[in-house]
């Protein structure tokens, strides 16, 4: 595919290395040279200076013949303007990361009289086949995590059917078990192992260890008691304390206030706090600073059920989960821009709740991918992807055993869901048209498993 | 018979995959356009501009896939949501303002008062179209008893 990221800022630059990674063509378009500069020093793809919301810089771009752009600068109308002259230069497919809630995208068009249909215009009709809002995303990772049972993200797929969930290994009757050991009570794949922050594709004779990451694919309503087996469940949040009265602080308060959860938000702006109290009526906001200890004592920062740091610093959201997790609070999410920065705050302790530039890199694979994919999710930070497939009855996996379909080294059949009902595949299992299959593989081997759907 | 446009109003339903496939294969020898259409039925308690969240979702998340099914078949369809009282009279005016000279309706087996019944859509328009309609019936297990 040919795609081309206007905008190098952290979330396009990390979008053009995945795709960089997965051997798509990849062109940056980008108006700062130091930016750009950054992008020629670091990664194997075509970099244009200039304005990417111009039909000049564009036809430099040769977005004429461009599968995808992706607009992903700072600025919300520069992204809609490129992708609406993109698509009119030809371009296929336009995704643009739009911030402003009041810009839904969607709005009611006119009629020609009172009980005439009205036309909803949607964002395709001014060229944007997708808009993407990171900092929703996130706010909405954050909920998901604090109303389960679980500190760790979960992945549907299926219609929600089936799911892929990280545990944490904490229950000592698991560890150092070689796999081929451990009887797990329901249907279920152990798709992968993260141990400090290397990926391992489970062999039979691999042993568990304390505080490994397991990636358990399972039909939802197992999953709670599979994941008994490897993590102590945890009651879900009642009270939060979130740092950063930012965007996400304010969407995660809004959404968690929605479930009844009691939030406190802790923010250093004297302005931005009276404008999010404003804003938020149920929620309490505080001036103050999320790394002074005796703070965040005295606004009962140890009672709360939940800490999340959602500032803009990656350090200080590091930090501040630190001190909360030094003073009792069981759990700690915070938010990443750099997901370099991953490794670190898990290896400190920390629960990674959301990182933008992946939450927007896994809202666009699906985009990037042949053979019918409908969803795909990035495990492990970027290093394994799930993704799902519908099989047609043309497809070289259809009717075909998983054991004789010659999948790509590292990938696995994950799960497979045939008229609502799921099935783990063992290796005679047969692949039915209409079948959709989860197949999860290293990065490197996606055309290979592309190919099994064509 | 040539068409040169066709409608296939989708519902989110069973039938739209195979309908949506029909038309495309029926487009193809003459390269005619194809549009699918989702109609959001607004209920008399809301105002007919009333923007709902949670329909407009639907409607994008069936068009998506009708989409994808659309492009497995190498075919390239147009979309559009629209917002109206009743399905049927909205289906019959689109076809009318675009001149639309086939109109693919998917139904999927269903009963009412122990009846099989085709619901109020499909024969509003096969009554009021200004062109041609094909039906487009889903088979399953139920309509074989």
């Amino acid at each position: 595919m040919y795609i081309i990221i206007a905008g190098a800022g952290v979330v396009g630059f990390h979008i053009a290395s995945l795709l960089a990674e997965e051997k798509h063509e990849v062109a940056v378009v980008e108006q700062s040279e130091e930016a750009l500069d950054n992008v020629r020093s670091q990664l194997d793809v075509t970099s244009i200076l200039g304005n990417a919301a111009t039909p000049k810089v564009l036809r430099e771009a040769e977005a004429p013949r461009a599968d995808l752009i992706i607009a992903v600068t700072n600025s919300d109308e520069t992204n809609m303007i490129t992708c609406f002259i993109a698509k009119e230069l030809g371009a296929s497919m336009t995704v643009a990361r739009v911030r402003n809630p009041e810009y839904s995208g969607y709005f009611i068009g006119a009629a020609k009289s009172l009980t005439a249909p009205r036309k909803v215009v949607r964002p395709k009709t001014f060229g944007v086949d997708l808009f993407i809002n990171p900092e929703v995303e996130a706010a909405k990772e954050i909920i998901s995590i604090l109303s389960s049972f679980y500190p760790t993200p979960v992945e549907n797929f299926a219609d929600g059917v089936v799911q892929i969930r990280e545990f944490r290994v904490e229950r000592e009757t698991m560890v150092d078990k070689p796999l081929s050991e451990i009887t797990l009570p329901k249907p279920c794949v152990i798709a992968a192992i993260l141990r400090a922050g290397g990926l391992i594709t489970p062999s039979a004779d691999e042993l568990i260890k304390q505080d490994d990451h397991v990636y358990l694919v399972a039909s939802r309503e197992f999953m709670n008691e599979l994941g008994e087996m490897f993590a102590q469940p945890q009651r879900p949040a009642k009270s939060v304390v979130i740092l950063g009265g930012g965007r996400v602080g304010v969407l995660a308060a809004e959404g968690l206030q929605g479930h009844g959860i009691s939030v406190k938000i802790i923010e250093k702006n004297i302005n931005r706090c009276q404008e999010v109290a404003a804003r938020l009526e149920q929620t309490a906001v505080v001036q103050g600073d999320g790394t002074d200890r005796d703070f965040l004592i005295e606004q009962g920062v140890p009672l709360a059920d939940a800490f999340v740091a959602t500032t803009e610093s990656d350090e200080l959201n590091i930090l501040s989960g630190l001190l909360a997790k030094n003073l009792g609070v069981s759990r700690n999410l915070i938010l990443i821009t750099r997901p370099a920065n991953i490794p670190l705050a898990e290896a400190v302790g920390v629960d990674v709740a959301a990182s933008l530039p992946l939450l927007t890199a896994r809202k666009i694979a699906r985009f990037v991918l042949h053979g019918g994919a409908v969803s795909v999710a990035l495990l492990g930070g970027k290093q394994i992807q799930a993704i799902e497939f519908v099989a047609s009855p043309t497809a070289h996996i259809a009717q075909r055993k998983i054991a004789e379909v010659g999948l790509p080294k590292g990938a696995i059949a994950g799960a497979i869901v045939h008229n609502s009902t799921v099935v783990i595949p063992a290796d005679d299992h047969v692949v039915q048209p209409g079948d959709r299959v989860i197949i999860i593989s290293p990065l490197s081997v996606t055309p290979a498993v592309e190919k099994l759907f064509m | 018979m040539e068409f040169h446009k066709i409608l296939v109003p989708v519902i989110g339903s069973q039938a739209d995959e195979e309908t949506i496939k029909l038309a495309c294969r029926l487009a193809r020898q003459d390269k005619s356009e194809v549009r699918a259409i989702y109609i959001i039925t607004m209920t008399r308690d809301l105002p007919l501009d009333a923007e709902s969240e949670a329909e407009i979702q639907k409607a994008e998340d069936t068009l998506n896939h009708i989409e994808t099914v659309a492009e497995q078949e190498n075919y390239r369809i147009d979309t559009d949501v629209l917002q109206a009282r009743e399905a049927g009279p909205t289906i019959v005016d689109e076809a009318v303002e675009r001149e639309v000279d086939l109109i693919l309706i998917g139904v999927v087996y269903k009963r009412r008062f122990g009846e099989f019944s085709l619901g109020e859509v499909a024969p509003y328009v096969l009554k009021n179209a200004p062109c041609r309609v094909i039906l487009y019936h889903q088979y399953s297990d139920e309509s074989a008893v």
